[in-house]
């Protein structure tokens, strides 16, 4: 198994504090699949700048409030 | 399930059956020296692999509409690229061995051998999908 992309993500607490707003309901919004938005929120997929900027309009907040890097030195 | 998983089992699912059967069928005959029994063999193949991926489809579309309308976003299409990429090194590696049957084999092993390098990558190509969904990427 790959190693996992070193970018955490707050997206199932961004969804909590949205109205429980569901993973389909990301998905919908943003074009993609719910096991896109699935896998991205376990961190086994770390979506392309574009769809990371729409998931940060989507919750109205800026993009290091979404992901944050993990990668420690490597930055 | 991802509907492009599903489709992707779909096509598995077919190809093991209806080429599977084929080639099992064609290797008893090889073995008796008889590679030009099944000249038809082929085409029977195609048609019940077109059925069982028409029939299948039409099952798996119908229970999921909205899904097999939408286009595939980046990470399947990076799934899908990543697949055929896969089954492009398997289609090299086989068809490169089914040449090489030139030099012992007759005309029909040889279309034959070609055949199964197609049929091998794509099978290589929908286990590498899979795989894909399975783990994220």
């Amino acid at each position: 198994m790959p190693a996992p992309p070193p970018i955490a993500n707050a997206i199932r607490r961004l969804r909590f504090e949205h109205g429980e707003m569901t993973q389909a309901e990301l998905a919908a919004r943003i074009g993609m699949t719910r096991q896109t938005v699935a896998a991205v929120e376990a961190g086994k997929y770390s979506p392309s700048l574009e769809a990371a900027f729409r998931i940060a309009e989507v919750f109205g907040v800026g993009l290091d409030a979404v992901f944050q890097w993990t990668g420690g030195g490597s930055k | 399930m991802a509907f492009r998983e599903k489709t992707a089992w779909i096509t598995l699912v077919a190809t093991v059956l209806a080429y599977g059967g084929y080639f099992v069928a064609f290797g008893k005959a090889a073995a008796m020296g008889r590679t030009a029994d099944l000249f038809w063999g082929v085409t029977g193949a195609v048609l019940i692999y077109v059925v069982i991926q028409v029939v299948l489809m039409i099952v798996a579309a119908v229970t999921a509409p909205q899904e097999a309308g939408a286009p595939a976003d980046e990470r399947e299409a990076a799934i899908q690229t990543g697949a055929r990429a896969g089954a492009f090194y398997v289609l090299q590696v086989f068809g490169i061995a089914a040449v090489g049957c030139v030099y012992f084999a007759d005309k029909w092993l040889l279309a034959n051998a070609m055949f199964a390098a197609l049929v091998l990558a794509e099978l290589a190509r929908n286990l590498i999908v899979i795989r894909g969904y399975r783990r994220g990427v």
